[in-house]
């Protein structure tokens, strides 16, 4: 068949061009193609005769993405690291996804990994549940409200579109923005200040996700200057689907419906413009625009129409829009799309514009036409459009007309296993750790207080509670617990079905500054944490799964992606350690922004998410003290482990020696301390984490406001510690502090055998934390009324 | 035809009140003493002002808590009056969902023509065009995607 010529439709003549030619036409029609990649496409069209037209190579440019090939993590490697040179075929599948892979041969929880919009893990009898976060950077620097409402929006149909369609129950938000207080003089040009930018993306999540109903649970927020001009935006949604929906496929003839918003000009080039470095040329096609009671129309609908089984498949239409929607779905098939039915904000659009567009608030179902009438009526119930544009095929071909005039015709087989192959060049030396170089300060107790007002460990609550975390009423722990309201939970605990024992636990975790010093055991650390966290519930916990989120620079730098493939590997270590698979997972490179002409590049900064099932939610721990006179134990082993703290940022040491992970101990602690607490011998956990043991004690303070009384002689320590400074800031993981009931220390130690624990002091009614140090002074005596506020002030606006 | 709604003298204006923090705080202009905020409904020409009024009354504001006028500043003695709205090419969802309701109302539209929202702030206080110049560009628009005007009153 044949293409017509259009006006409107524009022939690109890339079979007569040469090198140059081709890199020109990938810039001028941003298409973020490499020129390897025009050069495939190049071929493949002098095979077939013709050129292609806009909407063609803008099609391929799309799926050929960073944003949705994953192509560095695809691609093979030769990492060199500290001068020995290893060759892998192909990274995600050598890390990532390995572990997953040998988990699965021993545990047959795992529903649906890698292959949908979320990963899938089984629930109970009934119910699976389905987890997945993105990332929205480049349109939060844009236009920060607007991003972030999007992030939240576009995850949510994340979550709508895998299997047939999961109800979104719950949602956690991270950000990583530069300091709020930065001078206006060194914000470069065309960057919004990193106040504007954390306010205006706090309001956009909280809109969005207070509007459509769904809780917003949990989340972290990371302050480093690197974050200036590319702010990250992690979105994530949990969602519940009843057993038996997670499989999908269009059947010829099925018919191809758009649902939802209708199709304007809103975010051209997302997919491809995610894959290139912010300047402060970026026009505003590249931006969305949110709209969460459209969403929560067709989220209503959809859900209804699914237990009626009138779809065959369903997908969400995010970057890329109608093109990445149909061309994925009709992969196995072959489509056929009818442009001019598609329902258009306003007149004036071309045809590649339509196809392309990312206009937020729009699905893509594959309906048997039997049930089209019925759909068609549901929709209308809910003042929900449905169209009818084209129908899936047979020929594994996808064909787009525009007013009966073809204007795209593809193989199937090459846009989507067309793309070549890169071999890309990786390296990592690492220095060898230097000991911590600092003295010790003399007035720990003011140390306290500054580290408890450092961004990243202050409390969070004033953005906490613009979002509504009770919404459906299945949030049990919250994050903020006690009496106080004010003692920040490790992880929180919902319960999609309510009435049922079980539950789902959720938590993040991640530290670029582990990073900085050896990014593989950053992962491993945020694997350690997330789980950690967990634990730190109190319930017994089965199932943990992960998501992996990367956020990195650019993939054209051999030291950035050193890191990269050290990050990979400490996540599959970790993963295969703690057997809690990755299920789910997305990356994001190019973020990066250039400042006088100089580049500056995010931290390769890991996100790792977990949830697990709860067996028994009567059992949940909030993480504050809660009597006087109860029992404080350190559960976990203590290092001279400072390097990438916040004590040693405060102190403005880059030196140290970075936390590290025995999972071995720290599982059969994590083991011990979960069958403890199912005994009832646990009254509150928290995990430590920034900021150490200081920290975490306070915290636990803040929820009764009730004091404690700490002797640091008693704590067991892996190594000579000689220093109170190190003691009390060390951020070794796998270390938890654990309430016991008063008189019931036998029993608890009992269960505890065999792990490393120190019972290092108790709860006291007197609301003042006492801690005396090494040589028997008391080295902090402070009310805790003081460290609150001291952690309370610096985020409070 | 412009339907402004703003709040009554002496009703709590969150919005209003967030922005005038963040202009002393995030600013740092510490010489503003109110901010008043109010919507704006760009109808087409084709309506007249007694159906703009009809409008005001049955669709756009609260009157228990809100005023309205018609082509007309809904506050007085303002210092300034900044107005923000979306570029003509970015999606305006306020100003969709006011054409459904007046739809819903009874009311048609020609072909072609819409219902745009705004938003418009009134600053009271001793200020400088510079200051002002710079809460529009600063705090109030982002103009990637919105255009803004500031008007010394």
């Amino acid at each position: 068949m044949n293409l017509t010529e259009r006006k409107d439709v524009k022939t690109i003549p890339i079979i007569e061009m040469n090198d140059e030619q081709l890199m020109d036409a990938s810039k001028n029609f941003l298409l973020s193609l490499k020129l390897n990649e025009m050069k495939t496409i190049q071929e493949h069209f002098l095979k077939l005769e013709r050129n292609p037209t806009d909407a063609e190579l803008e099609t391929l440019a799309q799926t050929w993405s960073e944003h949705c090939k994953h192509k560095v993590f695809n691609s093979s490697f030769e990492y060199v690291e500290n001068g020995s040179s290893e060759n892998i075929e192909n990274l995600f599948k050598e890390t990532i996804k390995k572990s997953t892979k040998e988990i699965m041969q021993k545990e047959n929880w795992l529903v649906s990994v890698f292959e949908d919009n979320a990963g899938i893990i089984s629930f109970n009898e009934n119910f699976d549940i389905a987890f997945k976060v993105e990332t929205h950077n480049h349109p939060s620097a844009l236009d920060p409200y607007g991003g972030a409402s999007t992030g939240v929006g576009g995850v949510v149909r994340d979550i709508l579109g895998v299997g047939l369609g999961a109800k979104p129950f719950a949602n956690t938000d991270v950000f990583c923005f530069a300091l709020p207080e930065t001078p206006k003089e060194k914000i470069p040009k065309g960057i919004l200040h990193p106040k504007r930018i954390f306010k205006g993306v706090r309001a956009g999540v909280a809109d969005y996700g207070n509007r459509l109903g769904i809780p917003t649970v949990n989340g972290a927020i990371f302050f480093d200057q690197r974050y200036l001009g590319n702010p990250l935006v992690y979105c994530g949604t949990l969602g519940i689907i009843p057993k038996g929906f997670h499989q999908k496929s269009p059947k010829q003839n099925d018919l191809i419906v758009a649902l939802g918003a209708r199709t304007g000009r809103d975010g051209i080039h997302g997919a491809t413009f995610s894959s290139a470095e912010l300047s402060d040329s970026t026009d505003s096609s590249a931006v969305q625009i949110g709209n969460p009671i459209e969403e929560k129309k067709f989220l209503d609908v959809l859900l209804k129409a699914r237990d009626l089984k009138l779809y065959s498949s369903i997908t969400d239409c995010g970057a890329g829009g109608f093109s990445s929607a149909v061309g994925e779905m009709g992969e196995e098939t072959g489509a056929e799309v009818f442009l001019e039915k598609v329902p258009l904000k306003y007149a004036g659009l071309k045809p590649w514009e339509i196809w392309l567009s990312e206009s937020q608030e729009r699905m893509i179902l594959s309906v048997p036409e039997k049930n089209i009438e019925k759909l068609k009526q549901l929709c209308n119930e809910e003042n929900v459009e449905a169209t009818v544009i084209g129908k899936f095929t047979n020929d594994k071909k996808l064909k787009v007309f525009f007013e009966k005039d073809l204007i795209l015709n593809l193989d199937m087989n090459f846009l989507h296993k067309g793309l070549p192959k890169s071999k890309l060049k990786a390296v990592w030396n690492s220095e060898k750790e230097k000991a911590t170089q600092f003295s010790e300060p003399e007035n720990i107790s003011e140390i306290l207080k500054q580290i408890l007002s450092m961004h990243n460990i202050a409390s969070k609550e004033s953005t906490v509670r613009l979002y509504d975390h009770e919404v459906q009423g299945g949030t049990l722990l919250k994050p903020f617990m006690g009496l106080t309201g004010e003692a920040p939970a490790d992880s929180s605990v919902v319960t999609p079905v309510l009435g049922e024992k079980k539950a789902v636990a959720v938590s993040n975790s991640l530290n670029p500054w582990y990073g900085d010093i050896d990014p593989y055991w950053m992962a491993f650390s945020c694997v350690d944490e997330a789980v950690r966290n967990i634990v730190a519930t109190g319930c017994e916990i089965e199932r943990i799964a992960l998501l992996d989120n990367f956020c990195w620079g650019s993939p054209e730098k051999e030291e950035n992606l050193g890191k990269l493939v050290r990050t990979a590997k400490g996540c599959y270590s970790a993963s295969k350690d703690f057997n809690a698979p990755f299920i789910s997972g997305k990356d994001s490179f190019y973020n990066e922004f250039s400042v006088n002409g100089k580049i500056i590049s995010v931290p390769g900064t890991l996100l790792i998410s977990a949830m697990a099932v709860v067996k028994d939610v009567s059992k949940i721990l909030s993480p504050g003290f809660k009597k006087a006179e109860n029992l404080i134990y350190l559960t976990g082993n203590t290092f001279e482990e400072l390097g990438g703290s916040a004590f040693a940022h405060l102190i403005n040491d880059s030196n140290g020696k970075v936390p590290k992970v025995d999972s071995v101990k720290a599982l059969k602690s994590y083991n011990a301390l979960s069958k403890a607490s199912s005994h009832g011998l646990v009254k509150g956990m928290h995990d430590l984490s920034d900021g150490g043991l200081g920290v975490a004690l306070s915290e636990m303070c803040f929820a009764k406001n009730l004091g404690a009384e700490i002797d640091l002689k008693k704590i067991k320590t892996g190594e000579n510690i000689s220093r109170n400074d190190f003691l009390l800031f060390s951020e070794s993981n796998s270390r938890l502090l654990v309430e016991v009931e008063a008189g019931k220390e036998k029993e608890f130690e009992k269960i505890l055998k065999g792990t490393d624990f120190s019972l290092i002091g108790k709860v006291s009614k007197e609301p003042v934390l006492k801690i005396t140090g090494l040589n028997g002074k008391k080295i902090v005596d402070q009310k805790i009324e003081l460290l609150k506020n001291a952690w309370r002030k610096t985020l409070k606006w | 035809m412009l339907v402004e709604v703003g709040f009554r003298n002496g009703k709590f204006d969150a919005l209003g009140e967030s922005v005038k923090q963040s202009i002393i705080e995030d600013l740092n202009i510490k010489t503003i003493e109110k901010v008043s905020y109010s919507e704006g409904f760009l109808l087409p020409e084709s309506f007249s002002q007694k159906q703009a009024e009809e409008l005001a009354v049955k669709l756009f504001h609260d009157p228990i808590n809100q005023i309205f006028s018609v082509n007309s500043p809904v506050k007085k003695d303002s210092s300034f009056v900044i107005t923000v709205q979306y570029h003509s090419n970015v999606t305006d969802n306020v100003g969709i969902a006011a054409e459904e309701g007046i739809k819903d109302l009874g009311f048609e539209f020609k072909k072609n023509e819409h219902v745009r929202s705004l938003k418009k702030y009134y600053l009271y206080g001793s200020l400088s065009e510079k200051e002002a110049e710079e809460i529009a560009s600063g705090l109030l628009a982002n103009k990637l995607v919105e255009e803004f005007d500031v008007k010394k009153c």
